[in-house]
């Protein structure tokens, strides 16, 4: 089978997809990043190596911020921002979505499409308050799977407000409403609903939400996001089928976009899984920069250099890899 | 031997640092600049605490100098035009400088306030002149070959060329320092981007925009900048976009940020603020940085 292959290595979840040349998505893989990008890929591929044997690439694309890592790699088509990703994946699946919400495990963004062109997109500051981290690690406080979080903020009954300027501010304000005797579903519920609250205010600030509207990121599983989202908008929200793969999709479609205008793809093919990826980075002292350069190896063969600003280590790279 | 005067490459500098040497050198001394900004620099100047980045990189720039030279430049510029001034912290630098660097050489300070009247001007060079040993004369004089020599505007907005158009507006010890505005203006340029920047839009366009404002802006700086940015947002071709780069815990800028941002939201013109602090992880910015491009090139040409 003949397929454009769509990575997207974010801070909390690895994702890779197998796109047919028509734009359908036959595979979907969610993985966690943890901390470890070159694993995370190397495992993925090799998992859709095994479940799609018969699988010939035309086409790699990355995006996500270990996009430059991973591009160097896998030896990517295209290398492509998240927010230009996840936009052109909404397009795809709903052509006529004027909004797109996306969270994702460190960072949430808001995207403005008029007519099929991105007209205006906004995305959070340095704090990672209002994302996925922050559910995870209040499910995890409350031991409660994250799995389950969504489905116990939708039995809440009572309206119960959580502070949402910031995680701590949150965190203090429903340990107190713990204390104080409500419900567990109602907490949840009330931190949806301030979650919700503060990125309308801080992201969403100033913009048009028109529908349609497609929330998607790995948050978009939690079916208590979802309606404290349409509760907030007084309009339904569409959550995609591959919702919390949306960067990968966008990736392969990319590729299929650069491979449309390039005859070859760069691909290395999958025996890179077997290959032993170590980076490591150092303090160049040539001058006052001090730039701290990265360097990948693969099997002990120096691929790829960068970070220095004067091409004295990035200029020496590129040889046969 | 010469004499020699030691001169912060930060701040104001990036505005009349040309004038200055050629008037020091006119004066027959010897000018040693602090070179370009770097990460020495800026560990240097994080001994500050509580301030914005650029006053911080100003300081390390001075610290740089301090055993090199027999005077250290750094004038009190409180104000270059009538009703204005600049920011408080270019006021107080000389006296966060005396404060933090023991052992300074002798640091010319005078102050220069053209609020009331630009004659203040001749009474500072003239000071400036005296501390370093030279007469009235001589300094005024210097100064008057100098000013041949200021800082000229760039080039002039010209309207539509290839590829989309973008303002960078931003102070200009911001946005052309390349390390930390992690030389936003080269990144523009490779992917595509043809960059205007406040210094090509002249001192009479920027006052006639201004008057669009509906308010009077007391920082000199900032004045620019927000009238720059009216003047290409609505200029007969405007700009394709606006970035607009703040450090972060500016003050006045958060003010002008948004009055340029409702403006361009008006006018369906897409406006995105980049604030930058000490980070040295570009990942973020250049996400940002390509999203916006992005979303300008795959619209071009429309």
């Amino acid at each position: 089978m003949n397929a454009y292959l769509g990575i997207d290595v974010g801070s909390v979840s690895t994702n890779v997809i197998v796109m047919d040349h028509l734009g359908v998505v036959s595979d979907a893989l969610y993985l966690r990043t943890q901390g470890r990008p070159i694993n995370a890929v190397q495992e993925g591929l090799k998992e859709i190596q095994q479940r799609n044997p018969e699988l010939k690439v035309l086409g790699v694309g990355t995006t996500g911020s270990g996009r430059h890592l991973t591009g160097v790699i896998v030896g990517a088509d295209s290398i492509k921002n998240e927010i230009t990703a996840h936009a052109v994946a909404a397009m795809h699946l709903v052509p006529e979505v004027q909004t797109v919400l996306e969270i994702g495990g460190q960072d949430s963004k808001i995207i403005i499409i008029r007519n099929g062109v991105v007209t205006d997109f906004a995305m959070n500051t340095v704090c990672a308050a209002g994302t996925g981290s922050f559910l995870d690690q209040q499910a995890a406080r409350l031991s409660i799977p994250i799995e389950q979080f969504g489905v116990l903020a939708l039995q809440s009954t009572a309206q119960v407000r959580i502070a949402g300027r910031c995680a701590v501010f949150a965190e203090s304000d429903m340990i107190h409403k713990q204390q104080t005797g409500h419900p567990i579903s109602d907490i949840l519920n009330g931190l949806c609903q301030a979650l919700v609250r503060n990125y309308l205010n801080n992201v969403g600030k100033g913009k048009q939400l028109n529908g349609p509207i497609l929330f998607q990121g790995g948050v978009a599983a939690n079916e208590g996001m979802k309606r404290a989202f349409e509760e907030a908008l007084g309009c339904p929200i569409i959550i995609p089928e591959h919702y919390n793969v949306m960067g990968a999709v966008g990736a392969a479609l990319l590729a299929r976009e650069t491979i449309s205008v390039k005859d070859k793809t760069a691909f290395k093919g999958f025996d890179i899984v077997n290959s032993i990826y170590s980076p490591r980075s150092f303090e160049c002292t040539g001058c006052a920069n001090m730039c701290e350069v990265i360097e990948l190896k693969k099997d002990e063969a120096v691929i790829a250099r960068w970070g220095d600003r004067c091409g004295k280590w990035s200029g020496v790279t590129h040889q046969a890899c | 031997m010469l004499a020699r005067v030691g001169m912060p490459q930060g701040l104001l500098h990036y505005n009349y640092g040309i004038l200055w040497e050629r008037f020091f050198q006119e004066l027959g001394l010897e000018v040693i600049k602090s070179g370009e900004t770097t990460r020495a620099t800026l560990d240097c100047g994080s001994a500050l605490d509580e301030i914005c980045l650029p006053a911080k990189v100003y300081y390390g720039h001075a610290a740089k100098l301090n055993n090199q030279v027999d005077y250290l430049f750094a004038p009190r510029v409180i104000s270059v035009n009538k009703g204005q001034y600049t920011c408080p912290k270019i006021i107080g630098m000389p006296d966060m400088l005396r404060n933090n660097i023991s052992g300074m050489p002798p640091v010319i300070d005078v102050n220069v306030n053209l609020r009331q009247s630009s004659r203040n001007l001749y009474e500072a060079v003239a000071a400036i002149g005296k501390i370093v040993g030279k007469g009235k004369v001589a300094s005024l004089y210097a100064w008057y070959k100098a000013w041949q020599h200021r800082n000229q505007p760039i080039s002039k907005y010209s309207g539509r060329v290839d590829g989309p158009q973008v303002a960078l507006i931003g102070h200009p010890y911001l946005i052309y320092d390349r390390q930390i505005s992690m030389n936003v203006i080269e990144k523009l340029r490779h992917m595509g981007i043809n960059v205007v920047t406040p210094e090509m839009v002249n001192a009479s366009e920027v006052a006639q925009a201004s008057k669009t404002l509906g308010k009077k802006i007391f920082w000199s700086s900032s004045h620019h900048l927000a009238g720059a940015a009216i003047a290409l947002l609505t200029a007969k071709r405007p700009v394709d976009g606006v970035i607009f780069m703040t450090c972060f815990a500016c003050g006045p800028d958060a003010l002008i940020g948004e009055l340029i941002s409702q403006r361009a939201q008006s006018i369906n013109i897409p406006c995105m603020q980049l604030s930058i602090d000490e980070h040295t992880a570009e990942a973020g910015f250049i996400t940002r940085l390509e999203a916006f491009t992005d979303m300008l090139t795959r619209r071009w040409p429309l």
